[in-house]
C-alpha cells in the first residue's frame, strides 16, 4: 500500500478500482451498468488506487468496507486513471485512515443528464473483475 | 389505469378500449408481454427501497417512483424492446437499452415523473429531460429504436 506519510498525486496511466456492492450494477454478460457510476449525493465518486497495492490488497479493502456496510462484494471496476478525466472530472487522491490508497473523482456536473452522459462513458471504459 | 384518448368522440373512445384489451392478451403472453419487466421492477425494488442500499448513501427509492416506472414501460408501444431495471443513488429507478457499451440508452426515472436520459452512439453522445405525462417522449422513442437497430 502507498506510505501514509507519503501520498503521491494520481498519475494518468494509474488503475483505479470502484468497489461493486450491488448485484443490479452489473450485466448478465459482466459488464457495469452506468449507475455504479453516477455521484450522488455527493458530488465525487470513491475509488481505490493500485498504486503500491497488490491485487489482494485492494480486494481486502473492498471487502472490509463490504463487511462495515453489511454489504456483499461482487467484485471490482477497474478504469485507468485518464479514462476517468472526462470533461471536468479530475482523479484526486484521498487518503483515509484505512485506506492510504483512496481517490475520489470530482468535479462532476450539477445537471442529472451531464452526469448521466459522463456515468456511461465511464462505465463504457470500466471492467469488471468478480471475486473469485 | 391510465388510458390515452386521442380524441373526444365515441369512436376515439372505442379504439381506446379495444387497443387496452388487446394490449391486456398481449401483456399475458410470455414472448410479447411486459410482465418480465414488471418482475424485475418489483424484484429490485425490494433491494432498493432502503437507503444506503448501494452500500455508498444511497437514497431509498420510493414507492411513487416504482409506480412512475410501471407506467413508463406499461407506455411501451407494443413491439418495442423492454428495458433492465436498476437504480441510482438519489433514489431515482433506471431502464436501460443496451447493445454495447457504447451503444446504449440509459432513462432515470424520479418520484415526480421527470426523466432524465442520457445515450451513447460510439462517440456521439445525447441527453436531455423530459416530464412524463403518461406517453413516452418521441425522442426517447426514437433513442430506443436506435440502440436497438429498429428501423421501422
Amino acid at each position: 500500500m502507498i506510505d501514509a506519510n507519503r501520498v503521491p498525486d494520481v498519475s494518468d496511466d494509474e488503475l483505479l478500482a470502484r468497489y461493486v456492492m450491488q448485484s443490479n450494477h452489473l450485466r448478465s454478460n459482466k459488464t457495469v451498468k452506468a449507475d455504479l457510476f453516477m455521484p450522488h449525493p455527493y458530488q465525487e465518486l470513491s475509488l481505490t488506487r493500485y498504486l503500491d497495492a497488490n491485487i489482494e490488497e485492494v480486494l481486502a479493502l473492498g471487502e472490509e468496507t463490504a463487511k462495515e456496510l453489511n454489504k456483499t462484494l461482487y467484485g471490482r471496476a477497474d478504469i485507468q486513471a485518464i479514462k476517468c478525466k472526462v470533461g471536468s472530472l479530475q482523479v484526486v487522491k484521498d487518503p483515509t485512515p484505512k485506506n492510504p490508497n483512496h481517490a475520489n473523482i470530482k468535479g462532476f456536473p450539477l445537471g442529472k443528464p451531464e452526469q448521466k452522459a459522463i456515468a456511461l462513458e465511464l462505465a463504457a471504459d470500466a471492467k469488471f473483475y468478480p471475486i473469485q | 389505469m391510465i388510458t390515452a384518448i386521442r380524441g373526444n368522440t365515441e369512436t376515439a373512445g372505442y379504439i381506446d378500449t379495444t387497443t387496452q384489451k388487446q394490449k391486456g392478451y398481449f401483456d399475458q403472453s410470455v414472448t410479447l408481454g411486459k410482465q418480465s419487466a414488471y418482475n424485475e421492477l418489483y424484484t429490485f425494488w425490494q433491494e432498493c427501497k432502503f437507503a444506503d442500499w448501494d452500500g455508498y448513501n444511497a437514497f431509498a427509492v420510493q414507492e411513487k417512483t416504482v409506480i412512475k416506472t410501471y407506467w413508463f414501460i406499461e407506455a411501451l408501444p407494443l413491439g418495442f424492446p423492454l428495458p433492465s431495471v436498476g437504480a441510482e443513488p438519489d433514489g431515482h429507478l433506471t431502464l436501460e437499452w443496451y447493445s454495447s457499451p457504447r451503444w446504449i440508452l440509459s432513462v432515470s426515472i424520479s418520484p415526480e415523473g421527470m426523466l432524465y436520459y442520457a445515450a451513447l452512439f460510439g462517440t456521439r453522445s445525447e441527453r436531455g429531460s423530459n416530464y412524463f405525462w403518461g406517453e413516452i417522449p418521441q425522442h426517447i422513442l426514437e433513442l430506443i429504436k436506435e440502440v436497438k437497430g429498429i428501423t421501422v
